[in-house]
């Protein structure tokens, strides 16, 4: 865990430093220097949603923007486990009048290869809004808000097993190891939080397969990993201080403060041993900050009740918590913020490989209002037009069943939307075949996703990049086009 | 609602209608670009025009003709030349022949393309285009020149490159220029650096202070800090040999291997699961890890340690283990294992496309320092390595099998195989096998009693040869032949005949273990038929390499069984064997264990068919006086053999590599394992070994061996440098190249090249000596000098690049919690061995979570012997950039991050070790050298001791003068004892509790505060 990159330009530190009579300058000034990063250029900027001019980024490797930014952060809805697309975004009414027969495209080897018979959607659906979008009666809430989305039906997959999968959507290649899309932001563009990491994880009970490394930072520098806040209790490994009492605590503060100085002196002021001290009066505000962060008493009873914190339904209250700290932390300035699913009993994600019905109704109830409750509460503040928000799984579900009441994985097409910062609502992107089985009309890879996101956030995704192993690496590998159509 | 994308048009009925009227040309069933272009109807070159190019201009040219910005896929589709010769993956179009035209199926959304890649063109579209092929792809008449296509553009120039960038070229031996400051240098070294400082008017650094020194050199060596007692040693050692005498210490010491073997790990990608979704894991990985510990303590030469990874299992006088003499070389090919692995890929071809570039991209940055994955996918884009080059190297790897090789300590095996064998000989007299089952001491096999009907044609093997020809035998079970006529096996002290003509686990003992491998095949029927019997025996079918479904059998059911009944029965492998058509496989006999296997027969079965009925066999009877005679010899050998077998011990399983037969790669176009191109027979690369070198003989094997030695000749320029530099960069905290994985274009040049050549060349000269080399590096003059410098140095150098001053290095996360172990007095000095399980924080979830946590501290352990889960690493060393184990990181990103203050200000473990610390202060600093038990029980029994000597001023300063120097190998100023006292009293007062748990907390509180004093975790 950790927080973009909180070292301030080495420039404006020696500066400060040559002003010390004593040499030693950077503990005492550390809270203000941190102060200085968080202040700088994007928070300064854009509120409700104003184009802003090209700036320098906070204090990422970008020297500044490529472009106008629509949005400054990002929220990520990770749907683990894959939503089925026929069942939720893309109605298919021929697959109902086929449910039972057999299929009459090509199948293409699934990953449990135990291919049943068409599968209809057991739900209705029903055009909503302006728009007229058609949402299943899985998402009610959701629903309400489809003038804020543009739904891509046109999403597709390299791969059709989990781990790799995930590791495609979040790294944007299927090996482990490679840096996360919240690390590719946060290494762009830097952080604006003061006291935050960068790139938050929040934890809603289920780590997707492939583990940690789908928020990893691969081979950028640590700093840019995602760190992973839990959404109750001790948030944050080792962020609760241990100490019997606040005058404990000061005293070793104080003393490390003295033993640091010092040495800083002896090592000639070097910057490395410099920046690690900075970095441990951050460490000392995150105790404070982050419990902070995660106290909801002064929300109002509305707020919480929008997001469904006081639902009948365990696991919405969880992700109503979720949501609700993904709106704190955008506010606080953290660049990328991402969501996983609470975990449901007897339910494995949204991987209805049997009892599709069960699962997805489950499924959708833990995250269909707090999802509408963020949205709704990020426009009232005026959020939402500096806020991407992204509602995606790794693949979408075949359109025939998987023994008789199941679907197995589709990589050739699914449903996801996006909202917010420089999105246009109420709009529905490519198509897919009569069944939902493959994209036909404008596919999209996730390369062309992640050059979206990068775009929306003023980052040409070929511009931004990163030499290691002989090559200048980027989030989207040597493809990625921006998907013009889905942006104001 | 807006619907945003593309818009049918073209009104192509009309079309249709209209040209099938029209006469279709004479078309060659195979016209080639060359061939001269037919001449075309106006109707037709109408419908062209009409109908057909705007629709490519349209759809296609963007990406597919002169105006492309990028050509893709080298295909054009502007002129007819060019359509016809196609792109990287062949001819675009058949003329006349849609159904076999790449085109056709590419805007069909086939296989292995679907164009235009965002959306299938309309129906209609798709009709004109077929349409226009079944015409014979009408086009008007082009010149020549036009016609010709783009060809190959990338200016791809092997040998150009390879004169034009350093590291290809030989490796000098040059001599130091002149230096101003003749008593400054004491080795060549030195020499090397001053000459480039005084170019530039500059002088080195002071020499650091003998405390620095000892401490940089504890750290860098066994990564340990050193005790006041050795601080003490060095700083009264007056002989100007004092440091040298230190050095030689610590390199002598068992601590140095497993320092070192932690940075060669980071090389190798070492990892004890497979990660992916549930991180199963690696068997035996362990054995590896102490295999590096041991080679470098035993300094194993560089050349010798590199041809044991490559192939260690292929030479004829391995390495031997000096006490166990146990075969060291074999363990090194672990190596090419620890690579991720997948369970259930739904394309096994492209899984091993993927492990196989992960093993070729490790061995290039490894032990060339190139990245060779670059060229998977096209010719390099900056350096002399070509997409064939990569290619002939993966041939290597697909030639190589995974193996749990049986070591065998002290020969005990072998020499048990030969003993038993001898006896054995001396039955071949005993006479006619088949007539001997009634004797008492000779009974039948149970496994013989019938016979297998005459071959079938599709037999795969039948093992009634004399030897083992085809097949790949390791361990000793399955001896050196299938049985013949007159094999007797022991079992229960009795003696049992075999039947001839089977591969048979245990003709010598039931208690060898061994594996038989076949060739590789191309699985051409859903199922194999084993004729089979065995006790605790396996057979398994390796498909493109891929061995994950004994953990998991998804999508590859069937493909392993066990053998437990004594019959030979047939049993049919079949389950997803169907889906796999067509896939390279072999098949691997295994005998794990005390059990057996015996394998009359293996054939390919058709589907539906059913393997053959077994025909009874009768048994003939011999003359009572042979029988007799007979009995005796049995029981006699059978009681000899039971005596031996008794001797035969457990075998050592490692993970290794074992050859299989030679495989040559084909070219992957655009590194897509749907588009094979050239094969590229094995060899090494052009760069280095040119065009003349020989390919690996068709019978070699996977000739591992030879390309072990193409990687350490003298020919090879980066070999030697590779790792000097490594070492170089381990000691200075920079390479000479700051690149230390890349060596090419792109990586960084030398900021001394003179001297790079000049170490590698030592290193060469020196026997490829690892521990010579550090020791000539560490007792050179610049190695010794301070880390910090005069501020006009540090001006003139702002980056270090000259070296003027030693750089400041950060402890990695290991050297840091070995420090604080090993100051809490925790620390257990244990080598070798199964590792310590993963502490698990609430902090690690997901799939593969183990279900047992191991201990907080590690056992006490140092750090290279823990746990390492791909999906489960440990929190303190991922923030303190210990490298994810995926490919080759020879340099580990140094991050500054809040989570490593956290931990040090948090973490129980470094609470704990705290105190213990402190505890220890308590006690030893006072005299009494017994460390506190484990437990920390002891708290209370000491209680009124402390409460006797706390409070004394002496023994406060005293106690605070052994824990500086402890921690930092310095005494504390004065004002710095008074700011310790002045804390510990403070401290001291906020703990309400009995005195003794009072002075523990406040001390404890000081040694925490140490711990996180920058001092502490940077080495200068």
């Amino acid at each position: 865990m950790h927080c973009g990159r909180y070292t301030s330009d080495p420039i404006n530190r020696r500066q400060m430093l040559a002003r010390c009579a004593n040499g030693f300058g950077a503990v005492a000034l550390a809270a203000l220097m941190s102060e200085w990063t968080g202040d700088s250029a994007l928070s300064a900027e854009t509120t409700a949603g104003s184009q802003a001019g090209t700036r320098p980024a906070a204090t990422g490797a970008l020297a500044s923007l490529h472009h106008p930014p629509r949005a400054k952060n990002v929220i990520f809805l990770y749907m683990d486990g894959g939503p089925s697309q026929m069942d939720t975004f893309d109605p298919k009414p021929l697959l109902n009048k086929e449910h039972g027969r057999p299929f009459k495209m090509t199948i293409e080897p699934t990953q449990f290869n135990n291919n049943g018979s068409t599968f209809g959607c057991p739900w209705k659906f029903t055009q909503y809004g302006q728009s007229g979008i058609p949402v299943s009666e899985l998402f009610p809430h959701v629903a309400q808000c489809v003038d804020d989305l543009a739904v891509v039906r046109s999403m597709t997959s390299n791969f059709s097993e989990h781990t790799t999968a995930n590791y495609f959507l979040h790294t944007g290649s299927g090996l482990q190891g490679r840096p996360s899309m919240g690390a590719w932001f946060g290494y762009g563009l830097g952080s604006e939080c003061r006291d935050l990491p960068g790139f938050v994880v929040l934890h809603g009970g289920l780590m997707p397969p492939g583990g940690i490394d789908c928020f990893g930072s691969g081979f950028l520098p640590a700093t840019f990993q995602g760190s992973i806040f839990k959404p109750e209790g001790e948030s944050i490994a080792n962020v609760r201080s241990r100490e019997k009492t606040g005058a404990v605590a000061r005293n070793k503060r104080a003393l490390l403060r003295q033993l640091d100085e010092a040495f800083l002196t002896r090592a000639g002021n070097a910057d490395a041993v410099e920046s690690a001290i900075t970095n441990a009066e951050l460490a000392f505000r995150m105790q404070a900050a982050v419990p902070e962060l995660v106290d909801l008493s002064h929300e109002t009873v509305a707020t919480k009740k929008l997001y469904g914190i006081d639902a009948a339904y365990e696991q919405t209250r969880i992700f109503a918590a979720e949501c609700l700290l993904a709106r704190r932390l955008v506010e606080r300035g953290v660049r990328f913020v991402e969501l996983t699913c609470p975990q449901i009993s007897g339910e494995d994600r949204w991987d209805a490989h049997s009892a599709l019905k069960s699962n997805h109704e489950s499924n959708a109830r833990a995250v269909d209002q707090p999802i509408a409750g963020l949205l709704r509460d990020l426009k009232s503040r005026g959020l939402l037009d500096t806020t991407l928000v992204v509602w995606a799984g790794e693949f979408g579900r075949t359109p025939f069943a998987q023994g008789s009441n199941g679907r197995d994985h589709d990589p050739f097409a699914f449903s996801i939307w996006l909202a917010g910062g420089g999105i246009r609502g109420g709009t529905i992107y490519g198509r897919t075949d009569e069944y939902g089985y493959k994209v036909v009309e404008n596919k999209l890879t996730v390369h062309d996703l992640h050059a979206t996101m990068l775009h929306l956030l003023g980052v040409d995704h070929k511009r931004l990049t990163f030499r290691f192993s002989g090559r200048d690496m980027r989030l989207t590998d040597v493809h990625g086009e921006v998907v013009r159509e889905i942006l104001v | 609602m807006s619907q945003v994308g593309n818009q049918c048009h073209g009104q192509w009925l009309r079309m249709i209608a209209l040209f099938v009227a029209c006469s279709l040309p004479v078309i060659a069933d195979a016209e080639s670009p060359t061939s001269p272009s037919p001449v075309f109807s106006d109707e037709l070159l109408e419908f062209f025009e009409k109908e057909v190019r705007p629709l490519l201009d349209k759809r296609c040219y963007e990406c597919h003709s002169a105006r492309a910005k990028k050509l893709q896929g080298g295909l054009r589709l502007d002129s007819r030349a060019a359509v016809l010769e196609g792109g990287d993956t062949g001819p675009a179009v058949v003329p006349g022949k849609p159904k076999r035209s790449l085109l056709v199926d590419a805007i069909n959304y086939g296989e292995l393309y679907q164009m235009p890649p965002r959306s299938k063109l309309p129906k209609k579209e798709i009709a004109a285009l077929t349409k226009w092929i079944e015409l014979g792809a009408p086009w008007p008449k082009e010149n020549a020149a036009v016609a010709k296509s783009s060809g190959d553009s990338s200016g791809f120039d092997l040998a150009e490159r390879r004169a034009a960038h350093w590291a290809w070229q030989p490796i000098e031996r040059p001599t130091p220029s002149a230096v101003k400051n003749l008593s400054w240098p004491a080795d060549d070294i030195d020499r090397f650096i001053l000459a480039k400082l005084e170019l530039k008017g500059l002088a080195p650094a002071e020499a650091a202070d003998k405390r620095t020194l000892i401490r940089r050199a504890f750290f860098d060596l066994v990564g340990l800090p050193p005790t006041p007692e050795a601080v003490d040693r060095f700083l009264g050692d007056e002989s100007p040999r004092a440091f040298e005498r230190v050095v030689d210490e610590l390199l002598a010491s068992p601590r140095f291997g497993e320092r070192w073997a932690r940075h060669w790990l980071d090389l190798i990608r070492y990892a004890e699961t497979y990660g992916h979704e549930f991180d199963y894991p690696i068997e035996h990985a362990w054995q590896y890890r102490d295999y590096v510990v041991r080679a470098l303590n035993a300094d194993v030469p560089y050349d010798q340690f590199t041809i044991e990874h490559i192939a260690g299992d292929l030479l004829s006088e391995p390495r031997l283990h000096p006490t166990e003499k146990f075969n060291e070389s074999v363990i090194g090919t672990g190596f090419w294992w620890f690579g991720e692995q997948v369970h259930a890929p739904v394309d096994v071809y492209d899984h091993e496309a993927d492990r196989v570039d992960n093993q070729i991209d490790v061995l290039g940055k490894t032990f060339l320092g190139l990245t060779l994955g670059c060229a998977r996918c096209h010719d390099h884009k900056f350096d002399a390595i070509s997409t064939a080059d990569v290619y002939s190297l993966w041939g290597f790897a697909k030639s190589t099998r995974l193996q749990m090789a049986s070591l065998d300590p002290h020969g005990r095996i072998a020499a048990a195989a030969r003993e038993i064998d001898a006896i054995q000989r001396d039955l071949t007299s005993v006479g006619n096998a088949r007539s001997l089952p009634a004797v008492a001491g000779g009974v039948p096999s149970a496994e013989l009693t019938n016979h297998p009907r005459p071959l079938h044609d599709k037999a795969f093997a039948d093992f009634d040869g004399d030897d083992f020809t085809g097949w790949f035998v390791t361990g000793e079970a399955f001896g050196d032949r299938p049985t013949r006529g007159g094999d007797w096996t022991s079992r229960d002290g009795k003696m049992h005949w075999l039947p001839a003509g089977s591969a048979h686990s245990g003709r010598l003992s039931h208690k060898f273990t061994g594996a038989l491998r076949s060739k590789n095949f191309t699985i051409k029927e859903p199922q194999i038929a084993y004729r089979i019997a065995g006790k605790d025996a396996q057979v398994r079918l390796i498909i493109q390499g891929y061995r994950m479904d004994t953990f998991n059998p998804l999508l590859f059911s069937g493909g392993s069984f066990k053998v437990d009944h004594e019959d030979l029965k047939w049993h049919v492998q079949a389950g997803d064997l169907r889906n796999h058509l067509g896939k390279r496989a072999y098949i691997e006999i295994l005998d794990d264990g005390d059990g057996w296997v015996a394998v009359d027969e293996i054939r390919f079965v058709e589907a539906g068919s059913e393997p053959p009925e077994d025909a009874s066999s009768s048994q003939e009877a011999a003359p009572a006086h042979e029988l007799a005679r007979a009995s005796e010899k049995l029981t006699a050998a059978a009681a000899k053999i039971a005596a031996v077998e008794k001797t035969i011990p457990t075998p050592m399983r490692v993970l290794a590599a074992t050859d299989g037969d030679g495989f040559d790669d084909r070219i992957h176009i655009r590194g897509n394992t749907k588009t094979l191109g050239d094969v590229t027979p094995r060899r090494f690369l052009t760069a280095i070994a040119d065009d003349q070198q020989l390919a690996i003989p068709p019978d070699a094997g996977s000739g591992r061996l030879q390309l072990a030695q193409y990687v350490v000749s003298r020919d090879n320029p980066l070999f030697a440098r590779v790792l000097a530099n490594r070492i170089w960069q381990h000691l200075f905290g920079r390479g000479i190249v700051a690149t230390v994985d890349n060596f090419g274009v792109l990586g960084d040049r030398p900021s001394h090249s003179e001297l790079l050549d000049h170490l590698a060349t030592r290193f060469i000269d020196e026997g490829y000596s690892i521990k010579r080399l550090i020791r000539a590096m560490m007792l050179s003059r610049t190695y010794q000098i301070a880390s910090r410098a005069s501020a006009k140095l540090d001006e003139a150098d702002p980056n270090n690049l000259l070296i003027h001053r030693q750089n400041l290095k950060r402890l990695e996360g290991e050297a840091l919690r070995d420090a604080m172990l090993s100051l809490s007095g925790r620390l257990d000095l244990t080598m070798y061995g199964p590792p310590v399980r993963t502490y698990l924080t609430p902090f690690m979830f997901g799939r593969g979570r183990p279900n047992q946590s191991g201990p907080l501290d590690g056992a006490g352990r140092r750090s290279i012997y823990l746990e390492v889960r791909r999906n489960f690493l440990s929190p303190m060393m991922l923030a303190f950039d210990t490298p994810l184990p995926a490919s080759t990181v020879g340099r580990r990103n140094v991050s500054n991050v809040p989570a490593q203050s956290l931990i040090l200000m948090n973490d129980p473990f470094v609470a704990e070790q705290a105190r213990r610390w402190a505890e220890r202060s308590l006690f030893s600093a006072s005299g009494e050298r017994e460390s506190p038990d484990s437990a920390g029980l002891r708290v209370t029994s000491k209680e009124e001791v402390q409460r006797t000597k706390d409070e004394s001023g002496d023994e406060v300063r005293h106690r605070i003068e052994w824990l500086y120097r402890e921690a930092f190998a310095r005494p504390p100023s004065d004002k710095e004892v008074d700011i310790a006292a002045e804390f510990v009293k403070q401290q001291a007062a906020e703990y309400g509790e009995s005195p003794w748990r009072r002075s523990l907390a406040a001390w404890t509180d000081l040694c925490h505060t140490l711990f996180n004093a920058k001092e502490f975790v940077f080495m200068d």
